[in-house]
C-alpha cells in the first residue's frame, strides 16, 4: 500500500480526486485485514469457515467505508487517519455482532436484574474469623446493603445489575430503555458515586475496606 | 480465587471519580489513546480520563481492545503511513 500522510489521505479520498478509487481500495484492504484479524479472535465465530469470515469482514469493511467517507470532515488529525478509520470499522463490526447476539433481549430481563441484585446482596453475609475486623466488616456491609436497597433508584439498580452482574452490553440496555449509552453510563456512575460517598462517610480508607473483604475470596 | 460480583462492585465504587468522561467523549479519544499504547506508553500516565472510563465501561473496553487488534495487525503487516 502506498504510504500516505493524513493530508494526502484526506485529499485523495475526496470524490473529485483522480486517485480516489485507488485510495479507497487501499483503505479498504487495510481495514479488511484488521477486521478479519479481529473476527478470528471471536470465540463465538469459531464455527464459521474461513470463507465466511472473509465475507463477513468484507461486508463490515464496506459498511465502514461508507461511514468513514461520510465523516471525513470530522477527522481532527490527532492520530493517523488509518487508526481513526480503524476505530470506525471496529465500532461498526462489534456493534453489528452485538446486535445480532442480543436481538432477543427483553426489557423484562433488565427489570429482573434490579430485583436479583437486591436478592444477591441480601443473601450474602460478610465472613471472617478476625473479631477485630468483624465489626468494621459488618458496618461496611450494612452501608452497602443500605445504599443498594434504599438509596439507589430502581433504574440505577436495574442498570448496575444488568451491566455489571449480568454482562449485558450497555448499548443493548440503552436500546431497551429507549436512551443512549451516555445516559446508561451516567446512571451507573451516579450509582457508584452514591455507594462511594456512603463508604467515605465511614472514615475508612478504600484500601482498608477492600482488604476487609479480600480474605473472603 | 475469583472475586465475588459484589466485591467487584465494591471495588468499582471505591475507584469511582467524581467526574468521569462519557462513552462518546472516550470514543473520540480512543484512536489517539490506542496509538500511544501501541507506541509503548504507560496507560496509567497518558490520558487518565480515558483510562478511568475504560476501567468502568466494558463496552468501551471492548471497542479499545478491538481497535488494538486491528492496528496491531496493520503494524505487523504494513508499514503505517506517516501522519
Amino acid at each position: 500500500m502506498e504510504e500516505r500522510t493524513n493530508e494526502k489521505w484526506l485529499d485523495e479520498l475526496r470524490d473529485d480526486h483522480p486517485n480516489q478509487p485507488q485510495a479507497m481500495e487501499d483503505l479498504r484492504q487495510y481495514l479488511k485485514r484488521g477486521v478479519l484479524a479481529y473476527l478470528r479472535t471471536r470465540s463465538d465465530l469459531r464455527y464459521l469457515a474461513q470463507t465466511e469470515l472473509e465475507q463477513m469482514s468484507e461486508d463490515f469493511t464496506q459498511e465502514a467505508l461508507l461511514k468513514i467517507k461520510d465523516n471525513l470532515d470530522t477527522f481532527r488529525g490527532n492520530s493517523k487517519l488509518t487508526t481513526w478509520a480503524s476505530k470506525i470499522a471496529s465500532n461498526l463490526t462489534i456493534s453489528e455482532l452485538r446486535r445480532a447476539r442480543w436481538r432477543d433481549l427483553s426489557l423484562d430481563t433488565i427489570t429482573a436484574a434490579g430485583t436479583s441484585l437486591q436478592e444477591i446482596i441480601s443473601s450474602e453475609t460478610p465472613k471472617g474469623d478476625d473479631p477485630d475486623t468483624a465489626a468494621e466488616r459488618r458496618q461496611v456491609w450494612q452501608s452497602i446493603m443500605d445504599v443498594i436497597n434504599n438509596d439507589l433508584t430502581d433504574r440505577q439498580r436495574q442498570v448496575l445489575a444488568a451491566v455489571q452482574f449480568n454482562d449485558i452490553p450497555m448499548p443493548e440496555v440503552a436500546r431497551l430503555l429507549g436512551t443512549n449509552v451516555n445516559n446508561v453510563y451516567k446512571i451507573m456512575h451516579d450509582a457508584r458515586l452514591k455507594l462511594k460517598h456512603r463508604l467515605q462517610a465511614l472514615d475508612l480508607s478504600p484500601q482498608y475496606i477492600l482488604k476487609l473483604f479480600s480474605e473472603e475470596g | 480465587m475469583a472475586k465475588k460480583l459484589w466485591q467487584l462492585l465494591l471495588q468499582s465504587a471505591l475507584e469511582t471519580e467524581e467526574y468521569e468522561i462519557n462513552c462518546m467523549e472516550c470514543f473520540n479519544l480512543l484512536d489517539q489513546y490506542a496509538e500511544m499504547i501501541l507506541d509503548g506508553a504507560d496507560p496509567n500516565q497518558i490520558m487518565p480520563a480515558v483510562r478511568q472510563h475504560l476501567k468502568h465501561c466494558p463496552t468501551c473496553t471492548q471497542e479499545f481492545e478491538t481497535l488494538m487488534v486491528m492496528i496491531q495487525e496493520a503494524a505487523h503487516n504494513n508499514p503505517l503511513p506517516p501522519s
